[in-house]
């Protein structure tokens, strides 16, 4: 029998059989019999030792079983058990099982792990609630007591591993049913979700954070998906755009408030840059102009920038905007002051720097018409023309001088009079509807086809000394077109013109009493060296008189008597001359005057008659001596030398052919007889030559027994 | 001064030309003629060349250069007589000796002798 037995089993099959009948007793044994095909399979022999008085073993009664399916069952069931014990071991959970009052039985080694449990026997039969603190035990009771009663407890709380490590544990506890389907344990599994807490935990702060920031913020913040859709819309974007988010969630943001320009045409969404931001995945920022419900336009500053997915593909866009239309206003309005600052600025230096007073003034008036935007703007002097009582256009900016001259000049009425009295500036919104305006024939307001003024701003130009030199005056087209700013500036403006039109002036003056100055110092020079000629000539005069007066034929006493009254009768013509300035004396003023020098008391009986003739100063003093002679002759020798006699002279015009000629007679009656003198002396010499010379003539004496005669026919002098 | 027969005063101021009229004589010219124009001067020229000429610069306003450049032209001496002292005579006649009025005998006779007997 033996020799079938596998040889693997012999050994123990041989020492099972010893120890039996050592023992003397029943016996179990299995073990692998051959079969005559040659295979194996497994019996089990159950037998008893029976032993004799003497204690030997005398007989083996027993069967033997074939266990060969049993013994494939028991393998099985061990495969099956060892697997639900990998997997359990495999688990990363911590998988336990209690009993029902929740004492620990066994720990799967994950668990183990997870617990941080190095000797489980030191926590085996612990009361599971143990392990957790405060208000965690009642969580885990409560699990307990739910699987017990055969339904799943679940809960999540915090609890320290075994060395004291925090956790989080996400806990399931189900019951384990009996064969009768009652719970007879509980099985517990425990998953570690430490990190999932703490990431929630992270990402509610993160969450939290970017509401407090987008709801919070005052920039509009927009959030489009990749069809540029928009997915998000902060409070501020929807007090920006005066829109729900409702209304503008799944829809292009474009179509909403960027839909079209300002000229009313579409705008597209291709030309638009802040859709570029996604196709060309570059952030944009620049200015833009919104649209609003009601249709309006708003100025908003926007930055775009694409939101990329972590392979840097984008997946669409965050737009940020920013209502801009009070800091455009903001910067318009410094732009203005920069702008009127620099032009006062430029215009105080130009007009400082300016003495010429036309170009000073259109200076003043092309900043004017600057500073208020006016369309244009005319400066007036404040005289009035005497004929037409306007005032008189100066400078005018921004229209031509024929658009203003073509209606006259303004006037001093209620619209005008105050600036040209210089009660400060007038200022209309519109001048149609003042009821300054209007008032006065014949037009009643402006002229037919004036330039059209609705808006009206004037200041006057007053001078240091208080005189209203004249006003500067703007208009435009709109009404209210100038404010108080305009106005004030207008009389700063009109004060720099003021002292700039004094200084002007007083530069002017100055110039032109330097100019005067100048000229008076030619004229004296002129003078001096005239008065230095004339000095001389009349120096060779007198000394030729001399000369010719003191010759030795000539008594001395007598001779100095001639001398003395010829120096007279020069005397009296350079007297004659120097009250007609040396320019011209008229014929008869040179014989009166001559006369009255030499005759004295006499004089009335020399009568004159004849027309005005003018004669030059040297034909004068050339006339005058020979008058001189002639009268002193008379008084010696002729018509005055008794009281009885007369001179007549008398001249006339002759206008035949040719020139005029100048007929003169010197006629003596009643005085002596006369007889022609033994010697012709200086008289003789002066008469009958030197007048016929200087005046390119014939001059004839006749000593006429009953009175000298004197003839003078020469051209007519050419004064 | 014999061979200086004849003189022509060109001097718009009767008096004066007389004054000088009666020098010339004294000092022994045997004819002298006067012009108180320059017409009058400019037909005694074409008439007879006169051995000598004394002119005032200033006649009736013009300037006696033009009838002057036709005595030098003429071969003619002559010598100004002026009320202006200090005045330039232009280029061509800055030269001529000039008489400032008013003058004596003996300053003409020193001048006449300059034309007739250049040094």
């Amino acid at each position: 029998m033996i020799s079938t037995v596998h040889p693997e089993d012999k050994p123990a099959l041989i020492a099972a059989i010893e120890d039996a009948i050592e023992r003397r007793g029943p016996y179990a044994h299995q073990y692998r019999v051959r079969r005559t095909d040659g295979s194996y399979y497994w019996i089990e022999a159950n037998g008893r030792v029976d032993a004799g008085p003497d204690g030997r073993a005398v007989s083996f009664p027993g069967v033997l079983l074939d266990i060969q399916e049993r013994r494939r069952t028991e393998t099985a069931l061990r495969a099956s058990e060892e697997f639900n014990r990998r997997i359990l071991a495999s688990s990363a959970d911590c998988i336990k099982v209690f009993d029902l009052d929740g004492r620990l039985e066994s720990m799967s080694e994950g668990g183990l792990s997870l617990m941080e449990v190095d000797d489980f026997t030191s926590i085996r039969g612990a009361y599971w609630p143990d392990f957790w603190q405060g208000d965690e035990k009642a969580k885990v009771v409560g699990a307990i007591d739910k699987a017990r009663r055969g339904s799943t407890g679940r809960f999540r709380g915090f609890a320290t591993t075994m060395k004291g490590s925090p956790r989080w544990w996400d806990v399931l506890v189900t019951p384990i049913n009996d064969a009768e389907g009652r719970p007879e344990k509980l099985l517990s599994v425990s998953r570690d979700v430490t990190t999932m807490i703490e990431a929630e935990a992270s990402l509610r702060e993160t969450t939290r954070r970017l509401d407090a920031i987008l709801n919070n913020t005052r920039e509009a913040v927009f959030l489009m998906d990749h069809k540029q859709h928009c997915v998000y819309a902060n409070a501020a974007a929807e007090k920006l755009t005066g829109y729900r988010f409702s209304e503008l969630e799944g829809r292009p943001l474009h179509d909403v408030v960027h839909h079209k320009k300002p000229d009313g045409s579409h705008y597209l969404i291709e030309e638009c840059p802040i859709d570029r931001a996604f196709p060309e995945r570059a952030q944009m920022s620049d200015e833009e102009l919104f649209v609003a419900p009601d249709g309006s336009f708003y100025p908003v500053a926007f930055t775009a920038s694409p939101l990329v997915d972590d392979e840097g593909n984008p997946i669409g866009t965050v737009l940020e905007a920013r209502d801009i239309t009070e800091e455009k206003a903001r910067d318009d309005e410094l732009q203005e002051q920069t702008r009127t600052l620099e032009t006062l600025n430029r215009t105080g230096a130009a007009i400082a720097a300016e003495l010429d007073l036309e170009r000073m003034v259109q200076t003043v008036t092309d900043a004017g018409v600057d500073l208020t935007g006016a369309q244009f703007g005319a400066f007036f002097y404040s005289m009035l023309h005497e004929a037409s009582e306007s005032f008189k256009l100066y400078t005018l900016s921004g229209a031509n001088r024929a658009q203003f001259e073509r209606f006259g000049m303004p006037r001093a009425t209620p619209v005008f009079k105050p600036t040209f009295d210089g009660d400060g500036a007038v200022r209309s919104d519109d001048i149609l509807v003042d009821p300054r305006y209007g008032k006065n024939a014949p037009h009643f307001g402006m002229p037919k086809g004036h330039l059209p003024v609705r808006s009206y701003l004037a200041v006057p130009v007053t001078s240091r000394s208080g005189k209203v030199i004249g006003g500067l005056l703007f208009g435009h087209s709109e009404p209210g077109i100038f404010n108080e700013r305009h106005e004030k500036l207008m009389l700063g403006v009109a004060g720099q013109a003021a002292i700039a039109f004094d200084n002007a002036n007083l530069y002017r003056e100055a110039q032109l009493e330097i100019e005067q100055r100048r000229k008076a110092e030619e004229q004296q020079t002129l003078l001096i060296n005239e008065l230095n000629h004339r000095v001389k000539n009349t120096l060779a005069i007198v000394q030729s008189l001399a000369q010719q007066t003191f010759k030795t034929e000539v008594p001395t006493d007598v001779a100095r008597g001639a001398f003395g009254a010829r120096l007279n009768a020069l005397a009296a013509a350079h007297d004659l001359l120097t009250r007609r300035n040396w320019e011209k004396a008229s014929l008869s003023e040179i014989i009166l005057s001559s006369v009255a020098a030499t005759a004295g008391a006499a004089s009335g009986r020399i009568t004159c008659e004849g027309p005005d003739v003018i004669l030059l100063p040297q034909t004068a003093v050339s006339l005058a001596m020979a008058i001189h002679e002639l009268s002193t002759n008379a008084i010696k020798y002729g018509a005055l030398s008794n009281d009885t006699g007369a001179v007549t002279v008398v001249w006339q015009i002759s206008s035949g052919q040719g020139q005029p000629r100048i007929l003169l007679e010197w006629k003596e009656v009643g005085g002596p007889p006369v007889a022609p003198p033994a010697r012709k002396g200086f008289g003789a010499r002066m008469i009958e030559r030197g007048l016929a010379a200087d005046l390119s003539g014939e001059v004839a004496l006749d000593f006429a027994p009953t009175g000298l005669r004197c003839f003078i026919d020469a051209p007519l002098p050419e004064a | 001064m014999t061979k200086q027969a004849s003189a022509l005063i060109l001097e718009d101021e009767p008096i004066v030309a007389f004054a000088l009229e009666d020098m010339l004589f004294e000092l022994g010219f045997e004819e002298v003629r006067l012009a108180t124009t320059l017409e009058a001067a400019f037909d005694y020229l074409e008439a007879r060349a006169p051995d000598v000429a004394v002119l005032d610069v200033n006649i009736r306003g013009q300037r006696s250069y033009g009838f002057a450049e036709k005595l030098s032209g003429s071969g003619v001496p002559f010598l100004f007589a002026t009320g202006y002292g200090d005045a330039e005579h232009p280029e061509a006649l800055r030269a001529t000796p000039t008489l400032t009025k008013p003058y004596n005998q003996d300053e003409l006779k020193a001048v006449l002798a300059t034309l007739t007997d250049p040094q």
